[in-house]
């Protein structure tokens, strides 16, 4: 008797063993489709954001357009208040001279919170395991939590999620604070004409 | 001389008592002040101690010969870190290691940075923002103030708020008080880079000695190859320990080689000589008593000797060597009974000490610590040669009778070639003087080269680990920074606030990338009384008037400003502490550094920071090519006084035609090895101009024996074995893969060779005394 109720003790193990395992391996199939998904290597988009602050009724909001090729990321606010920002491998750039002059001049940020990492995140879905703590909140989310100690203190959260319109992409930014960021993307182009390759290229 | 009319044995009791004299000092300094090693070229100057910039600059660059770094790197983070913590951990037990770190402690976060201006926020700006409060247009305060409300991933404005409703401290604060962005720091605080999906830890490690004292670099280095390393582990490590420690080791290989090939030969050939094994050991007594004398000198005068001296100081031997040839040929000729066996070369010996002893003694007035210290060694060197030849040797010769009956017939017929060689060269005097004179002109033209890099030849894999780990790291660089002084520290920041202006300008041309400097983070009494009347005058002015209806504020108040953030409690804060390094205050005069990362063009960056009397842009590299420089003109200076020195004496003995000729024939055969150098090198270095001091002391020595006692099979069998005896010790050198040292054997074979050749020509001018053929 004690015998069967061991083996029987042994089956239910290996049995629970491999459901989990295989509930593992579906999590980690699952986590690399929606990657996948998430995942923008090249084109435009324009985005709104809305930063909720604890100290204010209404939102900050500002909306804008993306341009994307393989990492490489030019983020400008159009509304209310111009602001350009180009990320080219590690370094930040961000627009020195007034919008329409020519030539365009571009200083390098190096900011405290590794905002690079951030927004490569957000607007490329490239994410590197080693920055970041990565769940799989739905089969529509994913969560991420900063590893870096500097970034950690400024965000405690960040949510990318698919929506039932394919090309659009919907970002949560949750701080220490509890402020609120929200970020609507949507995807309007999967390629990048020659002036937008040419504007990736500051040093002209 | 009084022991000259002594005997033997009293010249040996004479001799034994000095040394014992000698050696009891030499102990004493050895147990009370140990002579230390450095191989640093980049200070060769020892007239400017009392310089206090060379004061800081010294201590500056202390500390950074004395950090190694090492990137330890794997796919996986966790691995990583354990490989990271390892070394660490066995770095920590290696005597000489200290402050062995793999994390970060007391890494300022943003609410340490904000506490470390509590009560200050409203009289800082950043230029950005202060342009925009100078602006008439509103608009531009508003930009800024939404780009902060609006940046992503940021807390600033939430935090600074309440003490700052105008967000110009919370602009201020929003950069990086560190050079680079592209370090993360984990949650455990490991400072990590991600790089070809390789996650690398950084372990950073102070030695306690700098990196030029070799024997500490050669344990330390040897002891970090010995760690256990763990399997697929990538570790790439840089520092100047590295350098001294590969520099010293392929000097060391081939001191080992060349020299013991060296000393091989020049043994077989005193041995082929003389047929006595006694005479060789008497020659290898003679040279060591003449280094240990030359020690003796360096400890009396120096407790730190630089590793160029050794190189340039083993001259000696070649010419204590010489006294020894001298001796032992004049010994082979007189009986051992005679009273007096070396009267006849003893004139020519002490003469020879002298115009080589006074060529040296002039080094000693260059303000260069290197010639000092060669000056010093060959003086007290050469001293206890001459004494040990002319008291020892003598009862050398008296108790092992060096006597001969026939000199070996293999100089006979040398000598015979020589002098028809001689014949020969004299009938075409006329060519000789055409090839000189050309030789001048092509030297006129030659290139010399003083970029110190080329002195040395790295090996690649240590020049692959420091480009990766800069490329990694984007580090500010360690040997070009700039260092302004003050009377006290308001002034100090006022003036690095001056320089700021031109330095932005810098930037915006993209000479420099960025600069690191405390008044970037701590403005000055006068800047922050400016920036809070700008801020009150902005504010009565309206210009955040936007901003108050964005946050729905009735008004954006700005306080009068009551205390003034000072240097001495800002360094203290958490933020302060990071820019320690950069405010120096142990030294009568305030100092301060800038750090620049990425320079592209550094002549410009010290031309346009040339007008700024109170401070100075330190270029490493640029300021050693410069040092170099003058070493070598002052070194062609002290070759000519040399050769002037010698000509006076010369001319005091002999008159003033064969002291022209006993002087022309060393001198000629530098210029022209120097010229074939060039042919050979395209280029000449300070070591090719160096060999010139060897070829002179030993033209000059075979001179003054030609001169003495004419051209006979004696003095050919001595000056051939000079020759040989320096071929074997310097053109061996030529081997070397060490490029400064190769070129400097190389000019010494091509100058003992023609010096010889042409030597005897003295003994066929006539001068009032010394040997005359005509």
């Amino acid at each position: 008797m004690n015998r069967f109720i061991t083996f029987c003790l042994i089956s239910v193990f290996f049995l629970c063993a491999s459901v989990q395992a295989n509930n593992e391996v579906a999590a980690d199939n699952a986590l690399s489709q929606l990657f996948k998904q998430l995942e923008i290597e090249q084109g435009t988009a324009n985005f709104i954001q809305k930063k909720h602050f604890s100290f204010l009724v209404t939102p900050i909001t500002s909306q804008g357009s993306l341009k994307i090729n393989k990492g490489n990321i030019i983020w400008q606010v159009e509304k209310p208040v111009f602001s350009k920002l180009i990320i080219i491998k590690d370094q930040v750039w961000q627009l020195n001279s007034e919008k329409d002059e020519l030539p365009a001049r571009y200083v390098q940020v190096v900011s405290h919170a590794s905002i690079e990492t951030l927004i490569r995140a957000i607007f490329t879905s490239e994410v590197n395991s080693t920055q970041w703590q990565i769940t799989l909140k739905n089969p529509q989310c994913l969560q991420l939590t900063p590893n870096d100690s500097l970034l950690s203190q400024a965000i405690s959260t960040l949510n990318i999620c698919l929506t039932e319109n394919e090309k659009q992409r919907h970002v949560t930014i949750k701080d220490a604070q509890n402020n609120l960021t929200e970020i609507e993307i949507n995807i309007t182009a999967d390629t990048l004409s020659d002036d937008d390759f040419r504007e990736f290229n500051i040093n002209k | 001389m009084t022991f000259v009319n002594l005997t033997s044995t009293n010249k040996l009791y004479l001799w034994l008592l000095q040394c014992a004299a000698f050696a009891f000092v030499l102990v004493y300094l050895l147990i009370n002040h140990p002579l230390g090693v450095n191989a640093n070229l980049t200070s060769l100057f020892s007239g400017h101690n009392n310089d206090e910039w060379q004061y800081i600059e010294k201590k500056i660059d202390a500390n950074a010969n004395t950090s190694l770094l090492y990137l330890v790197g794997h796919p996986q983070q966790s691995i990583a870190i354990k490989a990271a913590n390892q070394l660490a951990e066995q770095s920590r037990a290696i005597k000489g290691l200290t402050s062995v770190s793999a994390q970060l402690a007391n890494v300022p976060n943003q609410q340490m940075m904000i506490d470390s201006y509590l009560g200050y926020e409203q009289q800082l700006l950043t230029k950005p923002f202060r342009r925009a409060l100078q602006d008439e247009n509103k608009e531009h305060v508003f930009a800024l103030q939404f780009q902060l409300l609006n940046q992503l991933g940021d807390q600033l404005v939430s935090q600074t708020l309440a003490k700052d409703p105008s967000l110009a401290f919370a602009n201020y604060l929003n950069r990086s008080p560190f050079p680079s962005n592209k370090i993360v720091i984990s949650s455990d605080g490991y400072l990590t880079l991600h790089d070809d999906n390789i996650t690398y830890v950084l372990v950073t490690m102070k030695t306690q000695q700098g990196a030029f004292n070799l024997n500490s670099a050669k344990t330390i280095v040897n002891q970090l190859n010995a760690l256990d390393k763990t399997p697929a582990v990538n570790y790439i490590r840089t520092g100047a320990i590295f350098y001294s420690n590969e520099a010293s080791e392929q000097a060391q290989w081939e001191m080992q080689w060349f020299g013991g090939l060296s000393i091989i030969a020049t043994l077989l050939l005193i041995f082929f000589s003389y047929h006595r094994m006694v005479t060789v050991f008497s020659t290898v007594f003679l040279i060591a008593i003449s280094v240990v004398y030359g020690y003796l000198g360096l400890n009396l005068f120096f407790s730190e000797i630089n590793v160029l001296s050794i190189v340039f100081a083993i001259t000696l031997i070649g010419i204590a060597a010489d006294y020894s040839f001298h001796s032992l040929t004049e010994l082979q000729r007189v009986p051992s009974t005679q009273v007096k066996p070396l009267n006849a070369i003893k004139t020519s010996l002490i003469l020879s000490f002298t115009t080589t002893a006074l060529g040296y003694l002039l080094l000693v007035l260059v303000p260069i610590v290197i010639f000092k210290q060669i000056a010093v060694f060959t003086i007290f060197g050469l001293f206890g040669a001459l004494i040990t030849v002319l008291l020892l040797f003598p009862y050398l010769h008296q108790r092992f009778n060096f006597s001969q009956q026939s000199r070996s017939p293999f100089y006979k017929t040398i000598y015979r070639q020589h002098q028809k060689l001689l014949v020969k060269l004299q009938r075409s005097t006329f060519i000789y003087v055409a090839v000189l004179l050309l030789s001048v002109g092509i030297l006129s033209q030659a290139y010399f080269s003083d970029d110190a890099k080329s002195f040395y030849q790295v090996s690649t894999q240590l020049l692959d680990s420091e480009t990766k780990v800069k490329k990694l790291l984007g580090q500010k660089l360690d040997n070009q920074y700039l260092l302004t002084r003050a009377e006290n520290a308001q002034q100090l920041l006022e003036r690095e606030e001056q320089l700021h202006v031109v330095l932005d300008e810098l930037k915006n041309k993209g000479v420099i990338s960025g600069y690191q400097s405390v008044a970037s983070w701590l403005p000055s009494i006068s800047q922050q009384k400016q920036d809070n009347l700008l801020l009150q005058r902005a504010e009565q002015q309206g210009k955040f008037s936007q901003l108050s209806a964005l946050l729905g504020q009735q008004k954006v108040a700005v306080a009068e400003i009551e205390n003034y953030l000072l240097p001495k409690q800002w360094l203290e804060t958490p933020l302060g502490r990071v820019f320690q390094h950069l405010w120096i205050t142990d030294t009568p005069y305030t100092y301060s550094l800038i750090r620049f990362s990425d320079i592209s063009d550094s002549k410009m960056l010290a031309a346009q920071l040339l007008p700024f009397k109170h401070s100075k842009f330190i270029d490493k590299l640029a300021d050693t090519q410069q040092e170099l420089a003058t070493f070598r003109t002052v070194l062609t200076l002290v070759f000519i006084a040399a050769c002037l020195a010698a000509l006076i004496v010369f001319t005091v003995r002999y008159g003033i035609k064969k002291a022209c000729c006993g002087v022309l024939i060393p001198t000629s055969a530098f210029v022209l090895s120097l010229t074939i150098s060039v042919l050979l090198q395209s280029n000449l270095t300070l070591f090719n101009l160096a060999s010139g001091l060897v070829i002179l002391a030993l033209g000059l020595d075979y001179s003054v024996f030609y001169a003495e006692h004419g051209f006979s099979v004696a003095m050919t069998q001595t000056t051939f074995m000079s020759a040989l005896s320096s071929i074997f010790v310097f053109a061996i050198l030529s081997f070397s893969s060490t490029p400064a040292i190769a070129s400097f054997g190389q000019t010494v074979f091509f100058g003992i060779v023609l010096t010889f050749l042409f030597s005897p020509m003295i003994s066929q001018v006539s001068g009032k005394r010394g040997h005359n053929d005509n």
